[in-house]
């Protein structure tokens, strides 16, 4: 073997201990290194995601990690979808003609498997969208649900055809999809702002609640408190962003290897 | 047992990082530096979201409803750490753009020169031991 790639590998190995155990005795050994109370930001996030008392300064959300993301740190979940969105874009802009030329492509498999994803992908499709509609009391949200519907489309891309699923789900049906979903999270965010104007009163960025002095809001009444219906709306349109998104990508790229295998 | 396990768990981690870093800087498929990015960046999300981990009392950080204010003390005592779930939520999708980008650019790259191998596309010196290589990769 190399001289040099013994030596690298041994510098590596030497490093990963010096770390592993630096940070083991420093971290790992107490394997508690602050307790709850000593994380002011947790407590902040914990006690203002809900808090019915104080109607200025909660967001009325009882998922935690929800409120995070499409309350506290809004604007960074926004722009994260921008991202992904641009890569989306970059993508397409290279590869646009392989969702037309649809002959690139291989036969279907057995019954079996089809019989078997026909049972399958409702149940997928389903919890994916259980998980978004929940995501205000339970975990979840429209990243995660998108993403699993997404891989549904896979299952149906690798038992029936990539061709079957253009035929009934065009690019540019998924395509106007994803832009719609974009331009209603945008327009949402800074619906509460046109309320200033037409209203006459406060409105907060991204937020829709009842506040004081702003009766612009949506709140929806159960378990016998008021619950925010703002991270549902934007985790429906996430969901289908990502959904769409992820389609065309898992197309573009599954394409793209039968026809390098093909040619 | 349950520190041992952890101590095992985070070890493994870096180990998995660093092993990550290896991939992106001295393989030269550029399919193995992806591959090798995405179990870094896999990686150090679970080490921060382990950072979040308060003991085996840790409960899931969500309100109960109809609320009180015991339910609440509850939430702060025993709850897990949620910032790093919210930021390792935007770091697998920026991850995941990410991904994507690399992908489709490789996809391309290997269209218009039918090889992924970084030493041959630079025609480095390098290019004659790594030839072998590139003629499996092409198969």
């Amino acid at each position: 073997m190399d001289v040099k790639r013994i030596i690298t590998g041994i510098t590596i190995l030497v490093i990963i201990v010096i770390v592993s155990v630096s940070y083991t005795l420093n971290y790992g050994t107490p394997l508690l290194p602050m307790t709850a109370g000593e994380r002011s930001l947790r407590r902040l996030y914990i006690i203002k995601s809900y808090d019915p008392e104080n109607d200025l300064y909660t967001s009325f959300i009882p998922a935690i990690v929800n409120s995070i993301v499409w309350d506290f740190r809004a604007l960074d979940t926004y722009f994260e979808t921008i991202v992904f969105f641009t890569a989306l874009i970059s993508a397409l802009a290279i590869y646009h003609e392989y969702l037309i030329e649809a002959k690139w492509d291989r036969e279907k498999l057995s019954p079996i498997p089809m019989s078997i994803s026909k049972l399958i992908l409702p149940m997928a499709f389903g919890i994916s969208i259980a998980i978004v509609i929940k995501s205000i009391v339970s975990p979840g949200g429209g990243f995660q649900g998108g993403a699993l519907a997404a891989l549904s489309i896979y299952v149906i891309i690798y038992v029936h055809s990539s061709s079957y699923l253009i035929s009934k789900l065009s690019h540019n049906l998924l395509l106007l999809i994803r832009s719609i979903a974009i331009l209603c999270i945008s327009f949402l965010a800074i619906l509460p702002l046109l309320n200033i104007i037409i209203g006459g009163c406060y409105g907060y960025l991204f937020q829709m609640y009842n506040k004081p002095e702003c009766g612009f809001g949506a709140l929806l009444n159960i378990y016998g408190g008021n619950v925010s219906l703002v991270p549902l709306i934007y985790n429906v349109f996430e969901y289908l962003a990502i959904f769409s998104g992820f389609t065309l990508l898992l197309l573009i790229i599954i394409i793209g290897g039968y026809r390098e295998r093909i040619s | 047992m349950n520190n041992l396990l952890l101590n095992i768990l985070i070890i493994s981690l870096i180990t998995n990082t660093f092993i990550g870093i290896y991939g992106i800087v001295f393989k030269p498929n550029i399919i193995k530096k992806i591959i090798s990015l995405t179990i870094f960046n896999d990686s150090i999300c679970v080490l921060i979201i382990l950072h979040g981990y308060l003991g085996p009392e840790s409960i899931v950080p969500i309100h109960n409803l109809p609320f009180y204010a015991g339910n609440r003390e509850y939430l702060l005592n025993y709850s897990v750490d949620l910032l790093p779930q919210a930021i390792v939520l935007t770091a697998i999708v920026i991850g995941l753009a990410f991904t994507v980008f690399l992908s489709i650019t490789a996809l391309r790259i290997y269209e218009v020169s039918d090889s992924l191998n970084l030493h041959y596309l630079l025609k480095s010196e390098i290019v004659e031991t790594v030839e072998p290589e590139v003629k499996v990769m092409e198969e």
